[in-house]
């Protein structure tokens, strides 16, 4: 058990790699847009793939924000709890949020597969294939759903379920 | 309507009290209720439309960046600079070195969105300094939980960003709208402060500071003081888009730290992990409230509740008065982002309807947000200072009270006088 819940880390740390790879990225194209047009040029794609990028991030670190305790959650109700009730209302929390980032998953791979058949383009300039894009988003979500899988059987088998270590700031705004 | 209203208060009550994450709460009570009253719409096809179009919104692209901004300054340990060049200037002002909780803060909002990381960033420096010196531990807890709610409010804001976004008005305007309210609100801290060493007196000796003490400061702070010109500078000459700007801010911040002396790659990588969870779970609360939305849309729920509202004929300010009431309540349990989403299609309409600009509201519901952030039992500010103080919430709140008082009239003055909000906007037209 142990070994696949490791290969789940693994894979939700490589999918943070990746976000953090396009915010530095899609910052770096914004920066080469301001100093391309102090020289009077611009690039028709930095808005457009900007775009892709940052739904990209939020899909592909929205695992990896669960695994580190940083999405926001109200804990009035297990704070007030004893231990072993607070596990079980977190385990059923855990199960309601598999359904629902299931419903996510499966909607989006109905806009992926869609844009893919019926080969769907940007009505920009650069006519960028719409699921390639929507894939990141397709993966980003499916590695959610993984990472709340993980946590459910860490949090059933009493194992450490979230790392809230100085690298996970408190979840803000 | 009632059937309607019921099931949604119960799925609120059992999602939420329940302790699901916020933002897939948001989204099953919309798909939840779509599936229930208009089961005509195929779910799949129109909630894949809902996701992937609240994730692309291009004045949006800006949030990640100001947040990535914001990290690495943190990483670049900015908290020591900004005390060490602010002590000299402030320590013999009544109140002492009390007010670097403000000022810091006004300085760090400037260069970062963020209310818990401004709050953060001074608090971890300033809090052992003032408690060494010998300052009184509530008002020094209390007016770093006031001070860092200045985050939201002095531009760059990411609640700004996000109000733009769900209110479809200019993220500009709104930066520069909440310039002045923003230095205000810094002033009657301070005020505060004065006022209260003042009157209990027991202010600790500070050694006097000669002129080259202060301008070693100024050095100190020179370089956010540098990046805060360029960003605002940048903003108002209109040399670039916001978005742009946020690049412009992180570039700035990279070259801080260096500066500093304090660049590492590992920080860099650190900073921006932190940077992409944060903004994936604002990503995720945005995706929910898309979907909310847009299910309270389909069943007429802004309507009827404008409709109701409108029935019991309250007068404008008296509206606003309920509205900030409401807020302050809704801010004990929810976060600034969710209430922000939550609330703005049905609370804007109401709003503009009783003849208030919405760039006004924008800067209205920012300072609303910002009396959540030192409410319990949620309240992000308090958080922060309990992890860095070991303090229990109870107390970190009491300590806030003053400032939650004065955030409170401060709203109210808004409500008065909306030119606190309108004004810069307005000139700079």
């Amino acid at each position: 058990m142990d070994r696949i819940l490791t290969f789940m880390d693994r894979l939700s740390r490589f999918a943070e790699t990746i976000a953090v790879v396009l915010i530095f990225g899609y910052c770096a194209l914004m920066l080469t847009e301001v100093v391309a047009r102090a020289q009077a040029q611009s690039f028709s794609f930095t808005w457009e793939f900007s775009q892709y990028a940052m739904a990209s991030i939020f899909a592909l670190a929205a695992g990896p924000a669960i695994r580190t305790g940083v999405h926001v959650r109200i804990s009035l109700l297990p704070e007030a709890l004893p231990p072993a009730g607070r596990k079980w209302l977190d385990v059923l929390a855990n199960v309601a949020a598999l359904v629902i980032v299931a419903l996510i998953v499966a909607a989006v791979w109905t806009k992926t597969s869609t844009s893919f058949e019926r080969n769907i383009l940007a009505t920009s300039v650069t006519k960028t294939p719409l699921w390639i894009p929507q894939a990141m988003v397709l993966w980003g979500m499916s590695q959610l759903w993984l990472d709340l899988a993980a946590r459910l059987v860490r949090r059933v088998t009493g194992r450490t379920c979230e790392w809230r270590d100085a690298d996970a700031e408190p979840a803000d705004v | 309507m009632f059937e309607i209203a019921a099931v949604t208060l119960m799925l609120f009550v059992a999602l939420l009290a329940g302790s699901v994450w916020i933002g897939l709460s948001l989204f099953a009570i919309g798909y939840s209720l779509l599936s229930i009253f208009k089961p005509n719409i195929p779910m799949d096809i129109f909630s894949s439309g809902v996701i992937w179009g609240s994730m692309i919104p291009t004045p949006l692209l800006s949030l990640p960046l100001f947040i990535l901004m914001s990290e690495v300054l943190v990483a670049a340990g900015l908290g020591r600079s900004l005390f060490s060049g602010l002590s000299p200037w402030l320590g013999r002002l009544p109140g002492g070195l009390l007010h670097v909780n403000v000022v810091g803060s006004t300085l760090f909002a400037a260069v970062s969105g963020s209310s818990a990381a401004t709050t953060a960033i001074v608090g971890k420096v300033s809090l052992p300094e003032l408690q060494a010196r010998g300052y009184d531990r509530q008002l020094a807890m209390g007016s770093l939980a006031g001070a860092g709610t200045l985050g939201f409010l002095i531009p760059p804001s990411i609640i700004m960003i996000i109000y733009g976004v769900v209110a479809e008005q200019s993220i500009l305007e709104l930066f520069i709208a909440g310039v002045v309210p923003g230095l205000a609100l810094a002033l009657l801290y301070m005020v505060y402060i004065a006022g209260h060493q003042m009157v209990s007196g027991g202010q600790p000796d500070v050694e006097r500071m000669n002129w080259s003490a202060r301008l070693r400061g100024l050095r100190d702070i020179g370089p956010v003081a540098a990046l805060i010109a360029a960003v605002m500078g940048s903003l108002y000459l209109g040399l670039a888009s916001v978005s742009e700007l946020a690049a412009i801010g992180v570039l700035g911040a990279v070259v801080i730290s260096i500066v500093l002396g304090r660049f590492s790659m590992a920080a860099m990588i650190r900073a921006g992990r932190r940077a992409v969870r944060t903004s994936a779970m604002i990503g995720l609360i945005i995706i929910g409230a898309a979907l909310l939305n847009s299910a309270f849309g389909f069943l007429g729920i802004p309507k009827a509740i404008a409709g109701e509202i409108a029935a019991i004929g309250l007068s404008p300010f008296a509206l606003i008065a309920v509205l900030l009431a409401f807020y302050a309540l809704l801010g004990m349990f929810l976060d600034g982002t969710s209430i922000i989403v939550m609330t703005l299609p049905i609370t804007l309409p109401l709003v503009t309807g009783a003849g208030y600009d919405p760039v006004w509201f924008g800067i209205f519901v920012v300072v609303a947000v910002e009396i959540s952030q030192i409410t319990p039992p949620i309240g992000f500010n308090l958080f922060v200072i309990q992890s860095q103080t070991g303090e229990s919430i109870g107390r970190i709140a009491r300590a806030a009270l003053p400032f939650f008082g004065i955030l409170l009239a401060f709203a109210l003055l808004l409500a008065i006088f909306p030119e606190l909000a309108l004004w810069l906007p307005g000139t700079l037209q």
